[in-house]
């Protein structure tokens, strides 16, 4: 079990800093929320960590190994696996075949044994197949892994995504507004499916705009604006901290002078 | 065992069909088909090896021409380029007993010692394969169609150096290729008598590829190309190595192009440099697209049939016309190839499912 450590992260865009000296831990374990108002640089930060994007200062480390610097497949070698804002499924596979790719970095057969169709390809895949029947099983998706996830409702699709992200068996999973387009119910099911995740022992890091769900789940809150960060610390705390409530309910800034 | 026979079936219905193709022909008494359909044979596996680049990796490359014709010069001036003089008798012996040699006398008796076709076979395959390799590790590391310009830039010098080279036998190009004796009995050349025996060997290398092909896509690297086609971004994510599969797939493809123009050099006895032309690296491209991109069957049917009538003549001084105007009819009308558009017409419902839902889905 590995802590994730983002050391004093400040990125620019030209003259734009979208994150400015950005430190944080997450414990493993833990499920840890990121929030502030849009443009905050909660996604900036997210593709940092996974290694989509690279930091102009600071880095990232996640227990022995830096990630700053590795390309993103690399960074889910280490056991990362996220989701994306706006749901980046493979729309012309199978239900199936989408939570298969998740089984991808645990594959070990080489390209010439498929080429071939070697027994030990033919055995893998089999294995593969049924790991990953398994988890739409308890996603309560079974049905539906035959199915094109170019024929699911949005609500389906970010469950695709939650499934594929859980076969990498992640020891860190990065959900980027996972309740974004969900309905009530459907983000009801969701908080009951981050505490289950959470209960097989992998940590979660969470950018959300859903204030009740990031309340109601998380046990560590970092607030951005600007980004910068305004605050960090329970949720108790983030409630009633006054800086928080100003961005988010408006007000008079202390700074607002200049 | 049940998924084995599904795995199967498609294979033997293939075979079945090449025996009754064969015998339907025979027994029409229309042998001289044969020529060119072995010919379209050829060109259909540098197609279908394409259609791994373009429909699987999304990837366009303008250079298969060129490999086709780098795997065909190399069988050829291997084959042809005599090393009498130049080694010693007792190398030229112990070479010949390993197999690596053949020798001969030419047309006036004089000795005539080349490398076997084997080798040269070989030599063609490495050295399409490290090409390809030098050509795609930096263009596929990119983002953007900096394959199709790598590869364009790429035909169009192999081209023009073979069109200039003595070595390469100027736009004669180079004949007197030997015959390639693959097994007793089995040779590929284009004697009349051997014309069925040619016809069976350019089938059994293409349902190879076939089945090659089928494997590849059916598996986790497969499904890992398909994903690189969806969202790159998102199969990075997911630990796909995506730089390093694209080169691969690139790699096999282009390997594949240059072992069909080493089969058809032997059988033609010989290779000219209009192979390299970039109409005909274009061409290849239209006959993926036609067959429905992401689509090894569509591919393998539609470019063994248009490439069969192109070279019968059926379209005459059209040709280039036909090709074009088939593209737009078959991408307008039936975007995932004929074969799927005919299942999806049978089956009574609209073809919406595959082709819409890929083209709404945003890239990230």
């Amino acid at each position: 079990m590995n802590q994730l450590r983002v050391n004093g992260v400040t990125r620019r865009f030209g003259g734009l800093t979208a994150l400015h000296d950005v430190s944080f831990t997450v414990e493993p374990g833990a499920i840890f929320g990121i929030i502030g108002p849009n443009g905050a640089g909660k996604t900036t930060l997210f593709n940092i960590v996974s290694g989509l994007d690279v930091p102009s200062e600071g880095e990232v480390a996640y227990g022995e190994t830096v990630l700053t610097g590795r390309p993103p497949y690399a960074v889910a070698e280490q056991g990362l696996a996220r989701t994306f804002q706006n749901v980046s499924v493979f729309p012309s596979m199978t239900v199936r075949e989408n939570v298969m790719i998740g089984r991808h970095r645990h594959c070990r057969a080489g390209l010439l044994a498929s080429c071939l169709r070697l027994p030990r390809q033919r055995r893998e895949e089999a294995a593969q197949r049924a790991d990953a029947d398994r988890i739409l099983d308890e996603l309560a998706m079974a049905h539906l892994a035959d199915t094109p996830v170019s024929a699911l409702a949005f609500g389906q699709r970010r469950m695709v995504e939650l499934a594929r992200a859980l076969a990498a068996e992640p020891s860190l999973l990065l959900l980027d507004e996972p309740a974004s387009g969900l309905t009530t119910r459907e983000t009801d099911d969701l908080a009951a499916q981050i505490r289950r995740i959470r209960e097989r022992g992998i940590a979660v890091l969470l950018v959300e705009h859903n204030m009740s769900l990031v309340m109601d789940v998380c046990e560590t809150i970092l607030v951005l604006d600007f980004g910068k960060r305004i605050a960090h610390g329970a949720p108790a705390d983030i409630r009633n901290d006054a800086r928080v409530i100003e961005v988010y309910l408006g007000g008079e800034r202390p700074d607002a002078a200049h | 065992m049940r998924a084995a026979v599904r795995h199967a079936l498609p294979m033997i219905a293939m075979t079945a069909g090449v025996v009754a193709l064969q015998l339907v022909i025979s027994a029409a008494d229309r042998q001289f088909y044969m020529t060119q359909l072995v010919m379209a044979l050829y060109y259909t596996i540098v197609v279908m090896g394409l259609c791994l680049v373009m429909g699987y990796a999304g990837q366009v490359s303008l250079g298969h021409g060129g490999f086709f014709a780098l795997g065909g010069y190399t069988s050829a001036i291997l084959t042809t380029r005599n090393l009498a003089a130049h080694l010693r008798p007792e190398t030229l012996q112990t070479l010949e007993r390993i197999g690596l040699l053949w020798s001969r006398t030419d047309l006036y008796g004089a000795p005539l010692a080349t490398l076997a076709p084997w080798p040269a076979f070989v030599a063609a395959l490495l050295l399409t394969g490290a090409v390809a390799l030098i050509l795609g590790f930096p263009a596929l590391r990119l983002k953007g169609h900096y394959l199709a310009m790598a590869t364009l830039g790429f035909g169009l010098i192999v081209y023009r150096m073979l069109l200039g080279s003595a070595f390469t036998g100027y736009a004669d190009g180079i004949t007197g290729v030997p015959p390639w004796r693959l097994a007793p009995g089995v040779t590929v050349s284009g004697a009349m008598d051997n014309r069925i025996v040619n016809y069976y060997i350019a089938c059994g290398f293409l349902l190879f590829v076939l089945w090659f092909l089928r494997n590849l896509t059916g598996s986790r690297h497969g499904r890992a190309l398909r994903s690189i086609h969806d969202s790159e971004t998102a199969a990075k994510a997911m630990g796909v190595n995506t730089p390093r599969l694209k080169l691969q797939a690139f790699v096999i493809s282009a390997v594949l192009a240059a072992a069909a123009g080493s089969f058809l050099t032997h059988f033609n006895g010989g290779i000219g440099p209009s192979e390299a032309d970039a109409m005909k690296s274009v061409r290849y491209l239209t006959l993926v697209a036609a067959g429905g991109m992401a689509n090894i069957w569509g591919a393998m049917g539609v470019s063994l049939a248009l490439t069969f009538l192109s070279l019968r003549g059926v379209f005459g001084v059209y040709d280039h016309a036909v090709f074009g105007g088939l593209l737009i009819v078959i991408v307008s009308v039936a975007p995932n190839g004929p074969g799927r558009w005919v299942a999806d017409l049978l089956r009574r419902r609209r073809p919406t499912v595959r082709s819409s839902g890929a083209a709404a889905e945003p890239a990230t």
